[in-house]
């Protein structure tokens, strides 16, 4: 089997590396508009089970154009010589200026690499492309061009993909549009199957690297969901603990405010690292996502506002509330043989719904408890308040949206939530989900063994996956 | 390291597999997966294929693995430390209950003198009160539906559950008291086991339970030895009193202790006869003995060394063989599949797929570090005199349209305009003959070169633009103009964050005489 090497080639600033970023879903690759800062090829390979399936490489622009074709024009002898002449042009200024970009660049190709040419869409085209086109011609090697459209007319830019089409077409084998900025998934595997179809042998490598990027796609997913049921049940089950010293007349409010910090700060941290974890499974290691730390009026966990902005309206809770207990009290009735005559699914409709109404947004308190051998405890958890689940499960569907979602060619930091009118992902969920869910949360309110728990941790990983899956469907 | 991929799980393999996992809670994901994705890699090349085999096979392959990988030598393993300990403990607890066996028997044979042993109290107290704790014992292994027919059993069997509470307890005190790497150690197993304590709570019963009977049979061991050697070196002699049983009611005693040995081919079998129990029966207020009968005293031994050894030695072996089969068997049918294991087996199982950069990113910008000076129109620049306007290749506006901002931009009119950057440089090298010719008699004229802003200063326009210096001359003032257009293909006002990588690239020619600003002032936009 063939492994083939894709040469991404074009000018400094057109989104080369951001394709490249894209492809090989690494927010490592410098993006940088100033010409010069690369002068060497960067590989990507994409490796399975040790072996290589294909390759990328990131190569510095062109600086020369124009005097490099006018070096091979001067030298050609006929038209059959052309890839001769760019291997002799090669030869003969390797490893110094002028053309040290141009050789850097040609090298790959020569060694057989596929070219992947990158033009900005948002630009016009003009005479100088043509030079870099030309000598990527005359090393007769499968090509395709890529049209990037950087600046989009929706952002003030402007779109000459037709005007590129009607160049491209007369140097390159397959033209295509591709947005590195917006890619997601499903586009990055759209265009390696573009690309299986350059030349009869990629087909095989190809194939068995996008079969195996789906599959891959599909544990990461079913991993971000294993992380966030993690996350919630062992927020939901956390409880702080303090033993007052014997001597003690009583628990000063400096005591109990220093326990419930500690407390609201663990679930904060598990908070935030479930999220860096959700990051680091889709490859955004260095996305930053903007999550302030407590403040009146901030996007905290326990801000106003985002109680507000994520989780549940009273409605939807007092409905998923009610739409659990009927369950329980249903499993009841048929425990007894109907003997009840529904009675214990009209007790828990109503029970459910009372506490989802009153328990919506109450925060645990610090308690003072006695100790069976003697001494008092401070105590804070676990956590009742049913709309607290809720809230934390939102925000992990909104960070794992926007990781799913997010190309890896963008650089800007993140601000949660995304946007002030959206609402929460969990309030669009079908009302069989959020019940299904609810019970999970309700089961999880009731202090449950650690066998139970460890099983519970299944099921809940099982519907958020599944959550996962409706909102972002493998390619 | 040798891997042999077919040997059963330890205890020290378990306890090192539970470690590494609780590790793996805080470990950066990134990193478990390359871990892993090597791991499986290591075990395909070894004929474990970690999408086919499941279970402790497959753990147990990747811990090797693992420790080799982390250059941990199974017998310096934190699992193989801690089953040391309990081995330590094991000893300790055989070695103590030698000598409590000995100081047992020895406290009823050393201190005998002229007076002989009562084999009643002599059974009774070394053996007999063995025999409730060797129920207490059998209970727990009695199934549960059975234990409600047994009046006081289930009780007993709580008190079981209570009683294992109370070493974890213990341990989880002893570790807060502990700062040195051990009390770590210690406390994460703890920590981890009483999170896992539904799984492996039979297994610590078990262990718990051998570490017992390992004291039990030594206890026993010292007894017998004790009352061997002890009869070597001394001459106990054994009898019995009782006001309340009869001499028949004590020869039948004897002979329904004696029962499972007294089928042996053997004449001490038979002892006590009916004959030595009535002549070493003595009375303590009497004090007479029948002392021509040392035969019928010494006579009581084997039968009482039968006694030790069967009633109480020989269970105790059982039952420690039993804890021992049962630590085993709970080992072997540990299913490892807490979710946990669930993640380490999907993380072996999942494609091993990796396509981001082998190296890491080097910093080979050249250009960079050299100190650039942004220059624009705002520093000194002559504003009136002929202009030669230059446009490179793609600038889009009409000659008249060009002339007209540059004139405004710079002041002064265009004399002369060239399209330069075409696709044969030669065309370049026409134009700057042409340039020079044409500002050559004017004193203060200057040059203006047109370029699209959104084109990077590649080293072409670099090369043109020393050329342009190198034709006019070395004060001949040069202005880049950064053309730029908008969406209905006007043009505006350069990009400020364009604009300024051209500014910072041409200042680093050092130039005093070149200028780098937008077409359109930005107030004129």
């Amino acid at each position: 089997m063939t492994s083939p090497v894709f040469v991404v080639v074009g000018r400094v600033n057109r989104g080369k590396s951001s394709i490249v970023s894209t492809l090989a879903a690494d927010d490592s690759v410098r993006i940088d508009a100033m010409p010069g800062t690369t002068v060497h090829c960067r590989e990507y390979p994409a490796v399975v089970a040790g072996q290589r399936l294909y390759t990328l490489i990131d190569t510095p622009g062109f600086e020369r154009p124009r005097q490099a074709l006018a070096w091979l024009q001067e030298h050609e002898g006929g038209t059959h010589e052309r890839r001769d002449v760019v291997e002799r042009f090669v030869r003969a200024h390797a490893g110094g200026e002028p053309f040290r970009q141009e050789c850097e660049l040609l090298r790959p190709i020569l060694d057989s690499g596929a070219i992947l040419y990158v033009v900005d869409g948002s630009k016009p085209p003009s005479p100088k492309d043509e030079a870099e086109m030309e000598i990527l011609r005359w090393t007769a090697r499968p090509r395709i061009a890529l049209i990037n459209v950087i600046d989009k007319p929706a952002d003030g830019g402007s779109d000459f993909s037709a005007q590129w089409r009607q160049v491209l077409d007369q140097y390159f084998n397959l033209v295509r549009v591709f947005d590195a900025h917006e890619a997601q998934f499903e586009d990055r595997v759209r265009l390696l199957r573009t690309l299986r179809e350059m030349d009869p042998q990629f087909v095989e490598p190809l194939t068995k690297a996008i079969d195996t990027l789906v599959e891959d796609r599909q544990f990461t997913l079913h991993e971000a969901a294993e992380a966030v049921a993690d996350m919630l049940v062992e927020m939901l089950s956390l409880v702080e603990e303090k033993r007052l010293p014997r001597n003690a007349p009583t628990a000063t409010a400096a005591d109990r405010a220093a326990l419930a910090q500690k407390y609201f700060e663990a679930l904060r941290r598990r908070e935030r690292r479930c999220h860096r974890q959700v990051q680091e499974m889709f490859l955004h290691r260095r996305l930053e996502i903007d999550e302030p730390e407590l403040s009146p009026v901030g996007e905290d966990l326990f801000a106003e506002d985002t109680w507000i902005r994520f989780g549940l309206s009273r409605g939807q809770l007092v409905t998923a509330g009610a739409a659990s207990g009927g369950a329980a009290g249903l499993a009841i009735d048929a425990a007894v043989g109907g003997h009840s005559f529904l009675l214990g699914a009209v007790i828990g409709t109503a029970v459910g719904g009372a506490l989802g109404w009153y328990g919506a947004w109450q925060l645990p308190a610090v308690q003072v408890r006695g100790i069976p051998l003697g001494g008092r405890l401070l105590r804070i958890g676990p956590m009742r308040s049913a709309n607290f689940p809720w809230i934390v499960l939102d925000r992990a569907l909104t960070v794992m949206d926007l990781v799913i979602c997010r190309s890896h060619a963008k650089r800007e930091p993140v601000t949660l939530p995304l946007s002030d009118s959206r609402p929460g992902i969990v309030t669009q969920l079908p009302r069989d989900v959020r019940g299904a869910i609810e019970t999970h949360f309700a089961r999880l309110r009731k202090s449950p063994t650690a066998a139970e728990l460890d099983t519970m941790r299944g099921e809940l990983a099982e519907t958020i996956e599944k959550i996962i899956a409706d909102r972002h469907p493998p390619p | 390291m040798p891997m042999d991929s077919q040997r059963s799980l330890t205890l020290a393999d378990l306890i090192d597999l539970e470690l590494a996992l609780a590790a793996d809670r805080e470990a950066d994901v990134a990193a478990l997966r390359r871990r892993d994705g090597d791991i499986a890699a290591q075990l395909a090349a070894t004929g474990i294929d970690p999408r086919r085999t499941t279970g402790p096979r497959l753990f147990l392959a990747w811990l090797d693995q693992w420790r080799a990988a982390n250059g941990v030598a199974t017998e310096t393993s934190a699992g193989h430390r801690a089953q040391q300990l309990l081995a330590g403990i094991g000893l300790v607890l055989a070695i103590l209950g030698i000598a409590l066996g000995l100081s047992a028997v020895a406290g009823w044979l050393l201190p005998a003198g002229g007076i002989p042993i009562n084999s009643i109290f002599f059974l009774g107290t070394l053996i007999g009160l063995q025999l409730p704790l060797l129920l207490l014992w059998i209970i727990p292994l009695i199934p549960r539906p059975w234990l409600r027919r047994i009046p006081g059993a289930a009780t007993i069997h709580w008190l079981w559950g209570v009683v294992a509470q109370l070493p974890p307890r213990m341990v989880g005190w002893i570790v807060s008291k502990m700062s040195s790497d051990t009390g770590t150690l210690l406390g994460q197993l703890h920590g981890q086991y009483n999170r896992l304590s539904w799984i492996y709570g039979p297994l610590r019963l078990w262990l718990l339970v051998r570490l017992t009977q390992v004291f039990a049979v030594s206890f026993n061991l010292g007894l017998v030895t004790g009352f061997v050697f002890l009869s070597y070196g001394s001459d106990p002699a054994f009898g019995w009193k009782s006001t309340l049983l009869t001499e028949d009611q004590m020869y039948g005693a004897t002979r329904a202790i004696a029962t499972p040995w007294k089928w042996l081919p053997y004449d001490w079998v038979n002892n006590p006869t009916r004959d030595d129990v009535e002549h070493t029966r003595y009375w303590t207020t009497v004090n007479t003995y029948d002392r021509n009968m040392s035969d019928a005293w010494a006579r009581w031994w084997p039968f009482l060394f039968a006694a030790l050894t069967v009633y109480g030695l020989l269970p105790r072996l059982i039952t420690l063989a039993i804890s021992h089969w049962q630590v085993r068997a709970n080992l072997k049918s540990i299913r490892l599949d807490h979710s946990e294991f669930d993640r380490l087996a999907e993380r072996l199982a999942r494609p091993q797929i990796d396509t981001q950069a082998t190296e890491p990113e080097t910093g080979d910008a050249f250009l960079k570090g050299q100190a650039a000076s942004p220059s624009s129109l705002n520093e000194a620049f002559p504003r009136s005199g002929p202009i030669l306007a230059l446009a490179w290749a793609g600038v889009q506006a009409s000659s008249g349209e060009m002339e007209q901002l540059v004139s405004q931009r710079l002041g002064g009119q265009v004399v002369a305009r060239h399209t330069v950057g075409q696709l044969n440089p030669q065309e370049d090298a026409q134009a700057l003959a042409q340039a020079a010719e044409h500002l050559g008699g004017s004193t203060n004229g200057r040059a203006a070169l047109l370029v699209e802003v959104w084109e990077p200063p590649v080293a072409d326009y670099i090369d043109f633009i020393s050329a342009l210096r190198k034709a006019l001359g070395r004060n001949r003032p040069i202005c880049v103009l950064l053309y730029d257009r908008d969406a209905e293909g006007r043009t505006v006002a350069a990009r400020l964050s364009a604009a300024r990588i051209w500014q910072d690239r041409l200042g680093q020619l050092g130039d005093p005489w070149l200028r780098v600003d937008s077409l359109v002032a930005e107030e004129a936009a």
